[in-house]
């Protein structure tokens, strides 16, 4: 009778399957519990008689959850699981503490051929530009280091958060003014500057370069004039305070080149340049020029 | 055995019908939760600085974001910007901490809504619904203390109120897994976001309510009828205006099979719903969004963040994909566990890892020791195991995709929090196991003790970690 039952409730299994109720759920997977009762209200028997491969069944899925949580969580297999550009920068990172010159210089170049090759996979990435900017720079290569920067601003200016531009720019100056220290002729290094420029970006370093041109051929109102601007949105920059004094002691104005001789002092106490410039000062007469 | 009788007869059982979850829940909710509304340095929380201005123009009746120098946001009390302004970016990781002291000074400042500025705010163009209960909160409790800190506060304690609720009412209509519900929604993580004003506090609500509806809806003898169905949808079209992700868990009623819905009709009708409900709110609200024509800022530009291309990038490997959402599993598995159990602030502060650990365990244990009078049948569990599986893999995929640089091999910004609302069904389809467990009565109280000590540990790491002491 009983073995009739079972057949029936086998039987209907699929049927039944999506159609839980308290009372037939437990049926349909063929497992008891010790409080239901049957018809008479009397306690069902609480032994499962299941088999081994429902046993299997029904813990497969825990056992396998586990594993992988376990795997997960006590790192049983962690890939490394990185940026190829990350990877580039890794290496050129790892060239810069490295103290061996051969090692150096086989980490720059091994770092700097991953970064290339991501720049030609992914030439709309500002990251990876910066990335090859910053290999360029440190191969001492200015113009290839000013165009990848330049692209890295144009194509990542802009954002909120993880802003590329202004390290970009950095590299750029760096590269910008390791260029012009070579150059010996004002026009080509006021070009070099115009190179360096771009429509949508404020590179405010740009106007203290022309100064500092203009300042080393010897004209000093131009000189003046950018680095006032460029003083305009850095007014702590003591080294310009001091060059826009300086260039006022050249052009024999004693009363600006004080002006500006005490705007830098209080930044500039251990340098002695500022020693020497304010002896400068106190040789030129009280007049202006 | 006899002995565990015992003491369950003398101790237990006569408190047992005071033991409901759903009360349990919202006493262990509400004094907690009001814990993390204070202790939680002011708009600390994941992007809570943007949700909050949100919540604060949708109290001021402000439902569209307006436009000043080609950037969308609101105008904002300047002093209010300038108290949010301040509790971002503190140096935690350089043992920089919060001082109560300065906190305290700024209760006493009054907000000077004359003074306004405008604030610049990426988000201020998504759904409104979400920030309603944090809003109305605000304009409520700006009549009794209307400073800049306050009004923040307010703003949690309306988020905290809106997610006590519905959650009470999903632990009180499942007829089983009330443990599970209770320790996922308790869960520290769950509760900081609860506490908190982001869309994720109605997000999470929603998705925990759809599920205990699923659950009733496949113990209930009666089959699935029209009105059912409506309210269903209802929840699932409230969610979805809330948070975007995790339209695939609204399919999981079909996981109750056909034979469970009064007719094939209203399978029908149910798909259709559920479709329009996944795609209409937001087609219609972009719609809108558009005839306003607001500028675009990008909020991120370093790298190309374009879904259609890296798409296109990744399908010319379709293998390398594969592996790539392997690896990232494995690679930051561990740290998605952390996201799920307790990663505070926007310092990524995590809770002790054997904390998270036991934690995840105990959602397991839930799960498992729940009492099977009414057995879940295998079909059932598998269809859900889908389900839950395809929105997991969905969110991983999806980040890769959208949130990712092009062509990246390490996937970005995917928090394990992104997965809260996917466990309940997660981990009901892996770990429920059809045997009588004895033990269950044990666990009905051991589960709430337990959930007090963790919150416990919660607010004392809280408070360690960022205030002086």
């Amino acid at each position: 009778m009983e073995q009739e039952e079972n057949n029936q409730i086998n039987s209907n299994e699929d049927s039944q399957a999506d159609q839980v109720s308290s009372t037939h759920a437990n049926l349909n997977d063929r497992f008891t519990a010790e409080n239901i009762t049957d018809k008479n209200g009397s306690p069902v028997d609480t032994q499962p008689n299941y088999s081994l491969i429902e046993k299997v069944k029904y813990y497969f899925l825990p056992v396998t959850a586990a594993v992988l949580i376990c795997i997960i969580w006590f790192r049983l297999y962690q890939p490394f699981v990185i940026d190829k550009w990350n990877l580039g920068n890794y290496y050129i990172e790892r060239a810069l503490r490295v103290k061996n010159s051969d090692s150096t210089a086989m980490l720059l170049e091994k770092g700097g051929s991953i970064i290339k090759e991501e720049n030609h996979k992914h030439p709309y990435h500002a990251r990876v530009w910066h990335l090859l900017g910053k290999y360029y720079l440190l191969k001492e290569n200015w113009d290839s280091c000013i165009y990848a920067e330049k692209k890295a601003i144009s194509l990542g200016s802009g954002g909120i958060v993880n802003q590329v531009e202004f390290t970009a720019a950095d590299n750029l100056n760096q590269a910008l003014q390791n260029k012009l220290n070579n150059t010996k002729s004002i026009d080509t290094a006021l070009q070099f500057i115009k190179d360096a420029e771009m429509p949508n970006f404020d590179n405010f370093v740009l106007d203290k370069f022309k100064a500092m041109v203009f300042s080393k051929f010897k004209q000093p109102d131009s000189s003046i004039l950018y680095f006032k601007k460029y003083s305009s949105i850095y007014p702590n920059d003591s080294y310009v305070l001091m060059k826009i004094s300086e260039n006022y002691v050249r052009k024999n104005d004693k009363t600006n080149a004080e002006i500006f001789f005490k705007k830098a002092e209080p930044f500039e106490k251990n340098n002695p340049k500022l020693d020497t410039l304010r002896k400068k000062i106190d040789k030129m007469s009280n007049l202006p020029n | 055995m006899e002995d565990k009788n015992n003491l369950y007869n003398q101790i237990l059982k006569p408190i047992e019908k005071y033991w409901q979850y759903h009360y349990l829940f919202l006493v262990i909710g509400l004094f907690f939760g009001l814990k993390m509304v204070f202790l939680n340095p002011p708009w600390h929380t994941n992007d809570e600085d943007r949700h909050f201005y949100n919540a604060y123009a949708l109290a001021q009746g402000n439902f569209a974001p307006e436009v000043k120098d080609k950037q969308i946001g609101h105008y904002v009390p300047t002093n209010l910007v300038a108290s949010v302004t301040i509790h971002q970016g503190v140096g935690y990781q350089n043992g920089q901490l919060m001082d109560r002291e300065n906190l305290k000074k700024l209760e006493t400042q009054l907000l000077q809504p004359e003074k306004q500025e405008f604030c610049p705010n990426v988000s201020s163009y998504i759904f409104p619904l979400p920030y309603v209960p944090a809003a109305i909160m605000i304009k409520f409790g700006m009549l009794i203390r209307d400073n800049p800190v306050w009004i923040g506060w307010w703003g949690r304690i309306g988020s905290l109120l809106a997610y006590l609720l519905i959650i009470f009412f999903a632990i009180k209509i499942i007829p089983h897994f009330k443990g599970l519900l209770m320790a996922v929604a308790l869960s520290p993580m769950a509760l900081f976001q609860g506490a908190s004003v982001t869309y994720d506090t109605l997000n999470l609500a929603f998705i925990f309510l759809l599920f205990a509806f699923i659950i009733k809806f496949y113990f209930q003898p009666e089959p699935l009828r029209l009105k059912h169905i409506l309210i269903y949808v209802l929840i699932a079209f409230l969610h979805r205006c809330t948070k975007d992700g995790y339209f695939i868990l609204y399919f999981a009623i079909l996981c109750l099979g056909f034979q469970k819905f009064a007719s094939k009709q209203l399978v029908f009708y149910t798909i259709v719903l559920l479709v329009a409900v996944t795609y209409l709110p937001d087609f219609f609200w972009m719609k809108y969004i558009s005839s306003l024509h607001l500028p675009g800022a990008p909020m991120q530009n370093d790298f190309l963040f374009n879904g259609s291309l890296n798409l296109r990038y990744y399908l010319q490997d379709p293998v390398n994909l594969i592996l790539i959402v392997i690896k990232n599993t494995f690679a930051q598995g561990k740290i998605w566990f952390a996201g799920i159990v307790g990663r505070f602030g926007y310092s990524y502060t995590v809770l002790p890892q054997w904390l998270v650990f036991i934690h995840v365990l105990v959602y397991a244990l839930a799960v498992i020791y729940e009492k099977p009078i009414d057995i879940i049948c295998s079909k059932f569990k598998y269809k859900l195991l889908v389900v839950s599986l395809l929105n997991f893999i969905a969110i991983i995929f999806g980040i890769l995709i959208y949130v990712s640089p092009v062509g990246a091999d390490l996937i970005y910004g995917l928090q394990g929090r992104y997965f809260l609302p996917i466990i309940p069904f997660l981990f009901l389809s892996l770990f429920y196991i059809p045997i009588n467990k004895n033990e269950e009565k044990s666990i009905k109280f051991l589960l709430p003790v337990y959930l007090i000590f963790v919150l416990t540990y919660t607010i004392f790491f809280i408070d360690t970690t960022f205030y002086i002491l």
